[in-house]
């Protein structure tokens, strides 16, 4: 799968599920860590788990793997790596806590208005 | 004539600027590239030089020590990261630890050295001879943090394969992108009157953090009661680092890249992160080099910290060389100043312990500050 089409699949899947201030995060020039970050909220815990599962079971059903994921224990910041795109999800207060967008904050925001359509 | 010669010279003054020009982008590109390869932290103070020494190891099957890592490692099984904690200006070394990560045994032993032990002019042009002014008056050749490379790695005899080290102010920023330090604080802090951590159980903020870590004045001990208190922050910290994971960690990678100063590459900085989660708090032991006070007149008009040569051979042979053979107290570069002490304790916390609530406070000089109840 194509990294846009697989951007594409995260983002969509986000938004069918109602993740909270989807933004992705162009990071490529910025570290060897990935190329994008996902980064998304649920409004509870379990809302948040739903969100990394939903992932996850889309991209397999497209037969993308992770290569690890993180943090399925606590469920307040969920991280499922795909390589070249991370997918970060939040619990609305854990996001609120870490901030990663203003750590990345050199990152492109992508407008995911048309990763959506 | 003159009109040609001025042309020409303008024609050679643009071929030059072309050619700056060029230089620069290329040498630009070359370094981004490096950079997005091997991703150090700011290395603003350098990398190591090559270590020359040679160490040696206790006989092993073959292949046996491979502990799979993909580490520039001076002894295989073994990763050493010397810690240092720097002052504001970022001139001495106040706080030193040698981390030993015993990569096939799932074990970290840490090796605390007090920042007045007494080096001597071999090591040092300051008069007053202590390990902490190394890293801007060290003797040997270098930048400032092969200096105290060399002299730790002279001290113990045990290979040092990277840094990682941190101003005292930097600490709150890092602990603020990690979401704070949770732990059961053994005493009340009172670092300036309005400046307290109450004991008992806290999330520290960055700030608190910095406190903790330098708080001092209170201690029986001084500089040796708070080696011992910032166990609890490390054991605490670890603790904090396991429970982030390794992607988390480097996901606050732009705040560590900022504050920390270390050789590590990212893929390093994963690998140890990796190599945390299956360290278990009882396999995490810090120690503190053996040593006794130095009164003024003793060496000079200084306090300060004389090493035990003998027994801190025997601390380093028993727990700190996984892989090597024993070595003789006489092959330490240690300038003993004085040896009074009779009896040798083991002076050690396990982070077990630690976390657990095992371990008693650092004890407090009897006119300490106190909270009113």
């Amino acid at each position: 799968m194509e990294i846009q089409e697989k951007l594409k699949k995260i983002v969509q899947t986000l938004d069918s599920k109602k993740a909270e201030g989807i933004e992705v995060l162009g990071i490529r020039d910025l570290t060897v860590l990935a190329d994008y970050f996902v980064i998304a909220n649920g409004t509870s815990t379990t809302h948040t788990k739903t969100l990394a599962e939903e992932v996850e079971y889309q991209l397999s059903q497209a037969g993308v793997k992770p290569t690890r994921t993180e943090g399925h224990n606590g469920s307040n910041w969920i991280v499922i790596d795909y390589s070249d795109i991370i997918v970060h999800v939040f619990y609305k207060e854990t996001r609120d806590f870490y901030q990663l967008e203003r750590l990345w904050a050199d990152g492109e925001h992508v407008d995911i208005d048309e990763l959506i359509k | 004539m003159v009109k040609k010669n001025k042309l020409r010279i303008f024609g050679d003054i643009i071929l030059l600027i072309i050619t700056l020009v060029f230089a620069v982008f290329l040498i630009r590109s070359i370094f981004s590239s490096l950079i997005a390869s091997t991703q150090p932290f700011i290395s603003s103070i350098g990398q190591l030089e090559a270590d020359t020494n040679n160490y040696v190891l206790r006989p092993a099957e073959p292949g046996s020590l491979y502990d799979g890592l993909d580490f520039d490692q001076y002894i295989e099984g073994q990763y050493t990261v010397l810690g240092l904690g720097m002052d504001e200006d970022g001139l001495n070394t106040d706080v030193m630890m040698l981390f030993i990560f015993d990569i096939n045994a799932a074990k970290i032993n840490i090796l605390q050295i007090p920042r007045d032990s007494y080096v001597g002019p071999e090591f040092t042009n300051s008069e007053v001879g202590k390990i902490n002014s190394v890293y801007s008056q060290g003797t040997a050749s270098g930048s400032g943090i092969n200096k105290v490379v060399k002299c730790v790695r002279d001290l113990v005899q045990i290979p040092i394969d990277s840094y990682i080290a941190i101003k005292c102010t930097d600490v709150a920023p890092v602990v603020d992108a990690m979401g704070g330090i949770p732990m059961n604080v053994p005493d009340d802090i009172i670092y300036e009157h309005d400046k307290i951590i109450k004991k008992g159980e806290h999330v520290l903020t960055g700030e608190q953090s910095e406190w903790f870590v330098r708080y001092r004045h209170d201690y029986l001990e001084g500089d040796i009661g708070r080696m011992k208190a910032q166990r609890f922050f490390l054991a605490a910290a670890f603790q904090k680092v396991q429970s982030l994971g390794t992607l988390k960690i480097l996901s606050i990678y732009p705040t560590l890249q900022e504050y920390i100063m270390s050789d590590l590459t990212m893929d390093e900085i994963g690998m140890l992160c990796d190599f945390a989660q299956t360290v278990t708090m009882d396999n995490v032991m810090a120690r503190m080099i053996p040593g006794e006070e130095i009164s003024p007149g003793e060496i000079n008009e200084q306090y300060g910290w004389s090493l035990h040569k003998q027994e801190t051979a025997d601390i380093l042979n028993e727990f700190f060389r996984p892989y090597q053979e024993d070595v003789d107290a006489d092959a330490l570069k240690i300038p003993e100043v004085k040896n009074t002490v009779s009896y040798y304790e083991n002076d050690g916390d396990n982070f077990g312990d630690i976390i657990a609530g095992e371990v008693d406070a650092v004890t407090k000089r009897e006119d300490a500050n106190s909270l009113l109840d």
